[in-house]
C-alpha cells in the first residue's frame, strides 16, 4: 500500500506540473490582453501598456513561468491581477461552496440509486427493472440546465416556494440557506443517480453471475442475506470508482448549474478568470482542480483497498 | 463499454491466426448478425426510426417549415394555434420554424463534431496502439493531459479564444471528443496488434498501412460505433449547454439550447420552454439508448455467441 | 418620456450653491447668465424637484430598510480612478463623491464642490464644500482634492481620465478652501470630467497608508464600504455623517452580483431582489407591463457604430464606407435587434438637446440600397465581400451588429460577420486586423467634446480606426478649446457634417438602457448621464 500511494504522489506531481504548464503556455497563446480588460474600454494604447508592465506581463514568458513555478511550489498562487485578491483565498471560499453542493447530491445519489440499482439488478429483466432502467436513462438523457429551469420555473417563479438567485451563506441564515440549496441539489443528483444506478445495476449483474454467489445460494441463504453478505461489497467497487469520476467532473464542470443558481463555486471563479485573462486565478483554478481530481483517484484507490482485500494484498 | 471492448478483441485473438481478408469476411458476417439483432430489438429499432425521423426533418427544414425562423411575425409571445403550431417567441417568430431549424443546427453540429472527433481519435488511437513506444507516449499522455480538463470548461475556454461561430463550435466539440474515441481505439489496437494473425501478416511482409486498415481497423470497428452514438449524444449536451450559455450559436440562429435560455423568463408560455426541453431530452435518450442496445448487441456474452 | 441633454454654457461665473434652491425653475431666474444651467424639461410628464433630493417626487421619503441590489456584473475591483464598467459605477459611486454630478435634468450641479465654473479661459476654480468628513472620520481637505487629480496624472496609476488632464499645467490650492486647476489652453469639456465617475476624490492619508483600493473603499460617500464576498455580495451601510441633510433614506444596500440576465430578472420578480441594473432588451416588455415593477430608462446615450481600419484596402475609399452607411435602414436594425428598443440615428450622433445637435441632417443615411449600391459601382466594387468582425459577448453589440449584416445584403454588401470573445474582439480592434468591425458603447459625457476620441486623429478610437483628417483634426481642437457657446454649437455642426461627408466611422442606432425597481422602491431618478448618483436617494415605502 506504501509504495502504491508513493507512486500515485509521484504521477499526482508530475501531472499537476504538466496541466500548470499547459495552462500557462496556453493562456498566454491566446489573444486577448488582461491589460486592457483592466483599463475598460476608452484605454489609450499607452496606458495599456503601462500597464502591462505594472503588472509584469510584458516581460518575457519563460521569466514569468520561472516565477510562478517558484511560488506555486512555496504554495503560493500569487495575487489575481483583476481584483487584486489572493487567488488561494478566492479558490478555498469558491471551493467550500462547490464541495457543499457536490458531497450533498452525491450523498442523495447515493442513497436513491444504490438501493434501486440493486432492485433493478436482482429483479433483472423483469417489469421492475425496465422501469428503474428507463427512469435512469431518462435522468441521463435529461441536461441539467433543462431540469435546473424547469425546477427554477415552477417552484421559485411559479409557486415561489423556494427563493432564488441571491446567495445567503450557511452562518447567516441556515434555514435560507437550506431553502436555496435543494433545487441546484436536485439538479445535479438527477443525473448522478441515474450514472450511479446504471454502474450499481450492472456490477451487481457481474457480480451475482460469480460462482461464489451460486454457492451461497446453493447453502440455502436467504436472498438478502446473500446481496448484503455477498455481493453488494463487491458490486460497489465500480460504483465508488464512478462517484470519484463524477465528484471531480463535477468540481470544475457545473459551470451551466452555477449559473442558472447564481451558485458562488469554483466553476464560475474560472470562467470569469478566462474571460477576464486573470492569468493567476486561472492557473491556479486549474492547478487545484488538477490536485483534487488526482487525490480523489486516490482516495477511490484506497476505498477500494478497504472493500476489497484481495486488492490491499497487491 | 471496456467490458465490450476487451471481450471483442479476446474473440478474435481465439480464431487465431489467419490472413487479414479472411478475418475481413468474417467482419461482413457479423455485422449482418448485428443487423438482424438490431431489428429484432426494440432498443435499437425504436431510436433509430426516432432519430431517422428527426434528422430527416432537420435536412429537410428548409422546405418544411411553415415560416422563415428568423422573420418577425405579427406579434410577441402568442399561444399556440393553428396558424403557429407553438405559438411565437419573445420576438414573434414562429416557434415551430424554431424548432426544426434548431434541430439543423444542433443535430447538424454535434454530427459534424463527432464524426471529425471519431476521425482524428481512431487515426491517433490506432497509431498509439499500433506503433507503440513515443508515438504511444506522445498521444496517450496528450490525450490524459487533455481528459483531466471538465470537458465543458474545455469547451468554454476554447470558445472563448477562438470566438463562437459554427464552424469553432464543431472544432472545438471535436477536440473536447477526440481523446475518448483515442482511448477507445488504442485499448482495442493494444490486443490486436499482437495477435497472431497480426504478426504473421507483419512477417510476411505487409505494409504498416496495409495491415492496420485490413486487420486492425475492421476490428476495432464495433466499439468505435457505440462510442459515435454516446458521444453524439453528449456533444448535443455539450451544444446545447454553451448555446444556453450564449456560447455557442448565436441569435437569432437557433439552436435548442439558446432556445431554452431565451424562453426562461416566460412562465406563462411554457411551450416556449417545453418543446426544446423536450427535443433535446428525447434526441438524447434515443442516442444513449441506441447505444446501450448496440453494445448489449456486440457483446457476445449477453446473446450466447461464445 | 425622455428627458434630454442641455446645453452647459461655458464659461460659468462660480455658481451659487444650488442647494438653496429647490425649484428647477427658481435657479433658472436666480442662475440666469451666472451657471446658465437650466432649460426646459421637455416632454416631462411631472414636473421635477431639482437637486438634491429630486427623489421627493415620489412623496415623503421613509427612512430605514436595507436595499437588495441585483447587479449586473460582479465588479472586478474598486480602484477609484479606472473605469471598471457601470455595474461598478453603481456601487463606487455610493462610497465615493466627484466634485461635481448631474441633477434629473442632466445638469451639472456641485457634490464636493459648493461652487465652481472658470475663472478665466484657463483656469478652473471649484471651492469644496467645508464640514465634509471621511468614512474614517477625518476632515476633507482641498489637498485631498489635489492629491486625487495628481493621482489620476501619475502615469503609474493609468487612472482612465487622464488623458483628459493633458493640458493641465497645475493644480494647486487656493485661497478659501479653494482649487485652481490651470490649463495651457482653454479645456470647455472639463466640468464634465470633474463630474465622471472615474475622477473620485480620495482620501491621501488612506491611499498613502497603504491600502490597496482595489480592495476596500473610504470616501465621502452616502454609504460606507462594509464587506465584500467575493461572487456574493457587497455590503454598504448609511453614512451618518454625509454632508446632504437626511440623504440617505436607506440603512443598507446590498449589492447582489447577478451577471445572469434571466436570473437577474427573476430574482426581481420573485421578489429576491428590490432593484436590477441593466435590464435586457428582451424582458423590456414584461417589465414595462407589470404594475409591480418600475422600469426606467433612456433611448440616448448607448449607441452602436459601425468601424473601419482606414490603412486597408477597399474601406479606404470614401464612397465605400458611403455606401455602408446608406445600406442600413437604422429603423429596421432597431426592430431587428432591439425588438424595437432603441432609436434610429440617421443623421449626426449628438442627441436633441446637446450642444451641436444637427437637425437637418436627420433622415440622410436611411437604408437607401440603391443609392449604396450606386456608390460601390463608382468605386469599383459591386458586389463587395468583405469581412466584418464583432463580439459575440454582449448581445447589446452582437445584435445590432447582425442586423446590420442582415441590412448591408440588401446594398449588395456579403459582410462575412465573425464574432469573437470581448478581449479577443478589443485586441483585434486595436490590431487592425478586420477592415470592418461593429461596436456599441455609449456617449461618454454630455459635452460634444466626446467626439474628440472617435475622429481627431490622436484619440483613442480614431486611432484604432488608424483615421486622420486635418479639417476634422482642427475643428475637433477649436472645439474643445473654444469657450464660446453659439461658436462651440456651430464648430460641433460642422463636424457632424464633415462626418457625414467622409464617414470615418458610422453610428447606427441608439439603445434603450434602464433600471427596473420593485414599485415600493421610491425616490430613484435614471440620467441619461448614467450616472447613479439617485440610487442615493432611494427609499422604500413598505
Amino acid at each position: 500500500m506504501g509504495t502504491f500511494i508513493a507512486r500515485r504522489l509521484m504521477t499526482l506531481v508530475v501531472q499537476v506540473i504538466l496541466a500548470g504548464t499547459v495552462v500557462f503556455l496556453m493562456l498566454r497563446l491566446v489573444p486577448g490582453d488582461p491589460a486592457r480588460g483592466i483599463l475598460g474600454e476608452t484605454a489609450s494604447e499607452e496606458q495599456v501598456a503601462a500597464m502591462r508592465q505594472n503588472l509584469g506581463i510584458d516581460r518575457p514568458i519563460y521569466e514569468q513561468y520561472g516565477d510562478w513555478i517558484a511560488s506555486a511550489a512555496r504554495l503560493d498562487l500569487g495575487t489575481s491581477i483583476i481584483s487584486g485578491r489572493s487567488v488561494i483565498g478566492d479558490i478555498g471560499d469558491r471551493i467550500m461552496n462547490s464541495m457543499e453542493l457536490i458531497v450533498l447530491s452525491i450523498v442523495l445519489s447515493v442513497i436513491i440509486a444504490v438501493p434501486l440499482g440493486t432492485i433493478a439488478a436482482i429483479r433483472a429483466n423483469r417489469a421492475t427493472d425496465y422501469l428503474l432502467s428507463t427512469l435512469a436513462m431518462i435522468g441521463l438523457s435529461v441536461p441539467g440546465f433543462v431540469v435546473g429551469t424547469l425546477l427554477l420555473l415552477v417552484f421559485a417563479l411559479k409557486w415561489r416556494i423556494l427563493p432564488q438567485s441571491v446567495y445567503v451563506s450557511w452562518s447567516d441564515d441556515p434555514v435560507s440557506h437550506l431553502k436555496l440549496i435543494i433545487l441546484p441539489t436536485l439538479t445535479l443528483a438527477l443525473g448522478n443517480s441515474a450514472v450511479i444506478l446504471r454502474m450499481m445495476r450492472s456490477s451487481m449483474l457481474e457480480v451475482v453471475r460469480q460462482d461464489y454467489v451460486r454457492t451461497a445460494r446453493a447453502k440455502g441463504l436467504s436472498e438478502f442475506r446473500v446481496i448484503r453478505g455477498h455481493t453488494l461489497r463487491n458490486a460497489i467497487n465500480p460504483v465508488v470508482s464512478i462517484i470519484g469520476l463524477e465528484a471531480s467532473t463535477l468540481l470544475g464542470g457545473m459551470v451551466i448549474v452555477e449559473q442558472i443558481f447564481n451558485w458562488p463555486g469554483l466553476s464560475s471563479l474560472l470562467i470569469s478568470g478566462v474571460l477576464s485573462r486573470d492569468y493567476p486565478v486561472v492557473q491556479g483554478v486549474v492547478l487545484i482542480i488538477a490536485v483534487l481530481t488526482i487525490v480523489i483517484n486516490v482516495l477511490v484507490d484506497i476505498t477500494y483497498g478497504l472493500l476489497d482485500p484481495r486488492i490491499r494484498m497487491q | 463499454m471496456d467490458t465490450a471492448t476487451a471481450t471483442t478483441g479476446a474473440n478474435q485473438t481465439a480464431a487465431g491466426s489467419r490472413d487479414a481478408s479472411s478475418l475481413a469476411r468474417r467482419e461482413t458476417t457479423r455485422f449482418r448478425r448485428l443487423l438482424t439483432f438490431a431489428g429484432r430489438s426494440p432498443r435499437i429499432w425504436i431510436p433509430v426510426t426516432f432519430l431517422i425521423l428527426v434528422g430527416a426533418v432537420s435536412i429537410g427544414a428548409p422546405w418544411i417549415v411553415p415560416y422563415d425562423p428568423t422573420q418577425l411575425l405579427d406579434a410577441p409571445l402568442l399561444p399556440p394555434s393553428s396558424t403557429y403550431w407553438l405559438g411565437t417567441d419573445d420576438f414573434g417568430r414562429d416557434m415551430m420554424s424554431r424548432l426544426i431549424y434548431a434541430g439543423r443546427v444542433s443535430l447538424g453540429v454535434s454530427f459534424s463534431a463527432v464524426t471529425l472527433a471519431a476521425i482524428a481519435g481512431v487515426l491517433l488511437g490506432l497509431s498509439a496502439g499500433y506503433f507503440r513506444g513515443a508515438v504511444d507516449f506522445a498521444i496517450m499522455r496528450t490525450t490524459d493531459l487533455f481528459l483531466s480538463f471538465p470537458t465543458i470548461v474545455l469547451a468554454i475556454a476554447m470558445v472563448a479564444f477562438l470566438g463562437n461561430s459554427i464552424r469553432n463550435l464543431i472544432l472545438v466539440i471535436a477536440v473536447v471528443y477526440i481523446p475518448r474515441f483515442v482511448r477507445v481505439v488504442y485499448g482495442s489496437t493494444l490486443t490486436i496488434a499482437n495477435a497472431e494473425f497480426v504478426e504473421a501478416a507483419r512477417v510476411v511482409g505487409a505494409r504498416d498501412f496495409y495491415i492496420m486498415r485490413t486487420a486492425v481497423l475492421p476490428n476495432v470497428a464495433a466499439p468505435i460505433f457505440v462510442q459515435f452514438s454516446l458521444s453524439l449524444g453528449f456533444a448535443i449536451l455539450v451544444e446545447s449547454g454553451l448555446s444556453f450559455l450564449g456560447l455557442g450559436a448565436q441569435p437569432p440562429t437557433p439552436s435548442w439550447g439558446n432556445m431554452i435560455s431565451a424562453a426562461r423568463p416566460f412562465v406563462d408560455q411554457p411551450q416556449l420552454l417545453l418543446a426544446p426541453s423536450a427535443m433535446i431530452a428525447f434526441t438524447i435518450l434515443a442516442l444513449n439508448t441506441l447505444g446501450d442496445g448496440l453494445r448489449d448487441a456486440l457483446d457476445p456474452r449477453l446473446h450466447g455467441s461464445r | 418620456m425622455s428627458r434630454r441633454f442641455r446645453t452647459n454654457r461655458q464659461p460659468h461665473a462660480i455658481a451659487p450653491d444650488r442647494r438653496t434652491f429647490s425649484r428647477r425653475s427658481a435657479i433658472a431666474s436666480a442662475a440666469a447668465g451666472a451657471a446658465g444651467l437650466a432649460g426646459i424639461s421637455a416632454a416631462s410628464a411631472a414636473p421635477r424637484i431639482s437637486f438634491p433630493y429630486a427623489g421627493r417626487q415620489d412623496g415623503e421619503p421613509k427612512r430605514g430598510g436595507t436595499l437588495r441590489y441585483g447587479l449586473s456584473t460582479d465588479p472586478s475591483n474598486f480602484e477609484p480612478h479606472f473605469s471598471t464598467g457601470a455595474a461598478s459605477t453603481s456601487v463606487k459611486l455610493m462610497c465615493y463623491s466627484t466634485l461635481l454630478t448631474y441633477d434629473a435634468d442632466n445638469q451639472l450641479i456641485g457634490d464636493l464642490a459648493e461652487e465652481f465654473g472658470w475663472v478665466d479661459e484657463t483656469t478652473y476654480q471649484v471651492k469644496v464644500r467645508e464640514g465634509v468628513t471621511f468614512h474614517d472620520g477625518s476632515d476633507l481637505t482641498v489637498d485631498d482634492v489635489v492629491f486625487s487629480f495628481q493621482r489620476i496624472m501619475d502615469p503609474e496609476t493609468t487612472a482612465t481620465n487622464a488623458p483628459y488632464f493633458n493640458e493641465v499645467t497645475d493644480i494647486a490650492a487656493g485661497d478659501g478652501n479653494t482649487v485652481n486647476i490651470t490649463f495651457s489652453k482653454p479645456f470647455a469639456a472639463f466640468p464634465f470630467i470633474l463630474a465622471s465617475t472615474n475622477s473620485y476624490i480620495v482620501s491621501q492619508a488612506w491611499i498613502e497608508s497603504g491600502v490597496d483600493p482595489k480592495l476596500e473603499m473610504m470616501g465621502t460617500g452616502p454609504f460606507i464600504f462594509k464587506e465584500r464576498v467575493p461572487g456574493v455580495s457587497i455590503t454598504l451601510e448609511r453614512n451618518p455623517n454625509y454632508f446632504l441633510p437626511d440623504l440617505p433614506y436607506l440603512d443598507s444596500i446590498v449589492f447582489q452580483p447577478m451577471p445572469d440576465d434571466t436570473t437577474r430578472m427573476t430574482a426581481l420578480r420573485s421578489g429576491s431582489v428590490d432593484f436590477v441594473d441593466y435590464v435586457p432588451y428582451t424582458q423590456m416588455s414584461v417589465i414595462e407591463n407589470d404594475a409591480n415593477f418600475t422600469f426606467l430608462s433612456d433611448s440616448v446615450t448607448g449607441f452602436g457604430w459601425v468601424g473601419f481600419n482606414h490603412e486597408l484596402d477597399i474601406v479606404n475609399d470614401a464612397n465605400v464606407r458611403l455606401a455602408f452607411n446608406h445600406g442600413m435602414n437604422r429603423e429596421k436594425m432597431v426592430q431587428t435587434a432591439y425588438a424595437g428598443y432603441g432609436a434610429p440615428i440617421t443623421g449626426g450622433l449628438i442627441p436633441e438637446g446637446m450642444l451641436g445637435h444637427a437637425p437637418e441632417l436627420e433622415g440622410t443615411f436611411d437604408g437607401d440600397y440603391e443609392q449604396a449600391k450606386s456608390l460601390l459601382d463608382e468605386a469599383g466594387h459591386n458586389p463587395l465581400d468583405i469581412d466584418m468582425l464583432s463580439t459575440s459577448t454582449y448581445s447589446v453589440i452582437a445584435r445590432p451588429a447582425e442586423a446590420a449584416q442582415a441590412e448591408l445584403t440588401q446594398a449588395n454588401i456579403n459582410a462575412n460577420l465573425e464574432m469573437q470573445e470581448w478581449l479577443t474582439f478589443r485586441q483585434s480592434v486595436a490590431d487592425g486586423t478586420f477592415p470592418v468591425h461593429v461596436w456599441g458603447t455609449s456617449i461618454n459625457y454630455a459635452d460634444p467634446d466626446f467626439l474628440y476620441q472617435y475622429m481627431h486623429s490622436s484619440g483613442t478610437q480614431a486611432q484604432w480606426f488608424r483615421f486622420a483628417d486635418e479639417q476634422l483634426d482642427a475643428l475637433l481642437d477649436e472645439g474643445r478649446f473654444a469657450t464660446d457657446e453659439e461658436l462651440r454649437a456651430e464648430i460641433y455642426h460642422d463636424v457632424q457634417v464633415r462626418a457625414a461627408e467622409i464617414v470615418p466611422w458610422i453610428y447606427t442606432i441608439r439603445r434603450t438602457q434602464g433600471e427596473a425597481m420593485a414599485s415600493y422602491v421610491k425616490g430613484y431618478v435614471h440620467t441619461e448621464a448614467w450616472v447613479p448618483i439617485f440610487q442615493r436617494e432611494i427609499w422604500l415605502d413598505q
